[in-house]
């Protein structure tokens, strides 16, 4: 009987956690998760989803002549389907020989490895789905502004801020139909420079070329498709599709009420208009609703602070002996002009989105968990000779589309300055 | 007795309720004028007032629908509404912000004025020549139910307010950043307590329990205690 190895430990190891990946998953402190999946449509097949949308009343209405008159035709509700359908994503970990042996503690030593591993893994899954959430369905995480060596200068919105350090990104032209090549991302500094230092920069890389994430490993065609984002649901565009429907058709039923701020700074009027926009186009009732947010970046919310009447999510207690409860109510959220601000590292630096959840979803086939061949997770990494290297490899995978059936039940305000120094 | 009148409902009302208003207890926004001021109009800094008494004008295009959403009517006018619709029934601070907050009248107009082909209005109504309050803080409890404001709730945001004011921007941005990254660790150990077999793991309710045996379906309510 040949001696038991660790390949054989760490996959059973790796079985008992299968049951956790989806609850690492469903934490609802990301707004991927916070859009609900929904139950009825989790059983999507590779067939679109169909969103039935009631674009306009039906019936005619008016006067007649009761004395023999005609009274016409009449007509009915209008209804059109949106589509989605649901994209994999992958997240692929491997674990050497080494992490294992050095690892290795009084027992359990080879699930420590793997657990670790589970947990990272998951953790950047996370961020990945929470960074491609907003971006606008074409798979774009940023515009690159110029090239020095090895060094991207990236342009604001996203800067560098939807991309992490090993990340591999494909780098393509600024219409999306010319691809460069693709590259590793060595360090990534969204801060005030918003550079990205990659491994080699694929040839023809200018400034106004986009890159995107790993949208298909290997693939290279023109106008990649991802996951429908913020930017794609909440637009004013009245041409183009949205959904597979036509916008120039249905215009405005398809446009997101939005407001210009033309490079200004934020101001509170700003923020009302947006939030009036919404109510005239769906009634003042519908913000009444508990899951409206307002989904925005750090700066923006460091300036709706600015105007000095909200008290400053991060408290520093000075004065001590006061009661718990008391500080409770201080601790939180805040709001902007009522609606809870959600504030997220990964949102357009320019952009504040006013949220309605209760219409947002995501169209499931397959929930997060390991990939899996023949109830196999784990899989052998092979040497160049042929012959087996000392690692390992696992995946988590999902299938899924966000989708929106309201794009007026939101609004936002767009080209917003940043608030000077950030 | 006629089919009419065995058909007719017991009771028809007569009056019914679109909105509850309040006037705000003296004796608290005393306490914020004299713990925060008052501004250049001898108006207060901050005011406490109810949610539902709160109006403001919103102008434009409205679409008038029924409970089930269908379109009623369309009427392009000014309305008087509520402005925090999501704190109708919630007591709320608001802090008063001069007109320069809110730009130039020129600013105000072009930025506010639907110049639509049918109309032209001032989405907002007029230019606020006096300045204008904005919602600072909502009282109510954390988990969003109804709180009654008390004098020493109203203390405490004013003293909260003052130790706001002592930070800079560039500190609450920090914070922030801080706070986001902190986000981030919090998730990863909680995800190996998650991994742990035999991890105690204290609920934001006080339960004591082990993660694992909670079906995923449950967990944005077990683990958060919230829903949105």
């Amino acid at each position: 009987m040949p001696a038991q190895n660790g390949a054989n430990v760490i996959a059973l190891e790796l079985e008992k956690v299968r049951d956790k990946v989806p609850l690492l998953y469903e934490r609802d402190d990301i707004l991927l998760t916070m859009i609900q999946a929904k139950t009825d449509v989790e059983k999507v097949s590779s067939r679109l989803m169909r969103l039935p949308l009631q674009m306009s009343p039906g019936g005619k209405a008016g006067g007649y002549n009761v004395d023999g008159g005609d009274l016409g035709r009449g007509s009915g509700t209008d209804y059109e389907p949106a589509t989605v359908t649901p994209l994999f994503f992958r997240f692929g970990v491997e674990i050497t020989k080494l992490v294992e042996y050095a690892t290795n503690s009084k027992d359990k030593a080879v699930e420590n490895a793997a657990k670790r591993e589970v947990a990272n893994g998951m953790a950047q899954f996370r961020v990945f789905l929470d960074d491609i959430l907003n971006t606008a369905g074409n798979c774009v995480i940023g515009t690159i502004s110029s090239v020095s060596g090895t060094v991207l200068t990236m342009a604001v919105p996203y800067g560098a801020a939807l991309v992490y350090d090993n990340q591999t990104i494909q780098v393509y032209n600024a219409a999306l139909t010319t691809y460069r090549g693709s590259a590793v991302v060595q360090s990534s500094d969204p801060g005030p420079n918003q550079t990205i230092t990659v491994d080699a920069v694929p040839a023809g890389t200018i400034g106004t070329d986009v890159i995107i994430y790993d949208a298909v490993s290997g693939g290279s065609g023109a106008n990649p498709i991802g996951l429908f984002g913020i930017p794609y649901h909440q637009n004013n565009a009245t041409t183009g599709t949205w959904l597979n429907l036509n916008r120039a058709t249905f215009a405005p039923k398809l446009s997101t009420p939005s407001v210009n701020a033309a490079s200004s700074s934020l101001t509170p009027q700003m923020v009302r208009l947006a939030l009036n926009l919404q109510k005239k186009a769906l009634g003042i009732k519908t913000q009444g609703k508990p899951k409206f947010i307002a989904h925005m970046n750090l700066e923006q919310s460091n300036a709706w602070e600015n105007l000095g009447i909200l008290i400053s999510s991060i408290i520093k207690e000075g004065a001590g002996g006061r009661a718990n409860d008391l500080d409770l109510l201080f601790t939180g959220n805040m709001t902007m002009s009522g609606v809870p601000i959600k504030e997220n590292i990964h949102a357009d630096q320019t952009r504040i989105d006013f949220l309605d959840l209760s219409h947002w979803g995501r169209a499931v086939m397959k929930d997060i968990g390991f990939f899996e061949v023949d109830g196999n997770t784990m899989f052998q990494i092979y040497g160049a000779s042929g012959g087996l290297a000392a690692a390992w490899i696992f995946y988590f995978d999902t299938g899924f589309q966000v989708w929106n059936d309201s794009p007026r039940s939101g609004s936002y305000v767009y080209s917003l300055a940043r608030p000077s120094g950030y | 007795m006629c089919q009419a009148v065995r058909n007719r409902p017991s009771f028809v009302p007569m009056i019914k309720i679109l909105r509850e208003t309040h006037s705000t207890p003296e004796s608290l926004q005393q306490i914020l004028i004299n713990t925060l001021g008052r501004n250049i109009f001898g108006e207060p800094n901050f005011r406490l007032i109810w949610g539902g008494s709160r109006l403001s004008w919103i102008g434009g295009k409205f679409e008038d629908r029924d409970d089930t959403g269908a379109l009623l009517r369309e009427r392009i006018e000014m309305r008087y509404e509520p402005k925090y619709p999501l704190q109708l029934e919630r007591w709320i601070i608001e802090g008063w912000l001069a007109p320069e907050s809110y730009g130039s009248p020129w600013a105000w107009s072009m930025a506010t004025r639907c110049n639509d082909d049918n109309y032209r209005l001032e989405q907002l109504g007029p230019y606020p020549s006096r300045g204008d309050y904005e919602l600072s803080w909502v009282c109510q409890k954390p988990d969003g139910s109804f709180l009654q404001p008390t004098a020493s709730i109203v203390r405490r945001f004013c003293e909260m307010i003052r130790l706001t004011r002592s930070y800079s921007s560039r500190d609450r941005l920090q914070g922030k950043k801080d706070a986001a990254a902190q986000q981030g660790e919090d998730y990863k150990k909680w995800a190996m307590d998650v991994l742990t077999p035999d991890a105690a793991w204290i609920t934001p309710r006080g339960n004591v329990t082990t993660p694992h045996v909670y079906p995923y379906q449950n967990v944005s309510k077990t683990i958060t205690g919230r829903t949105l």
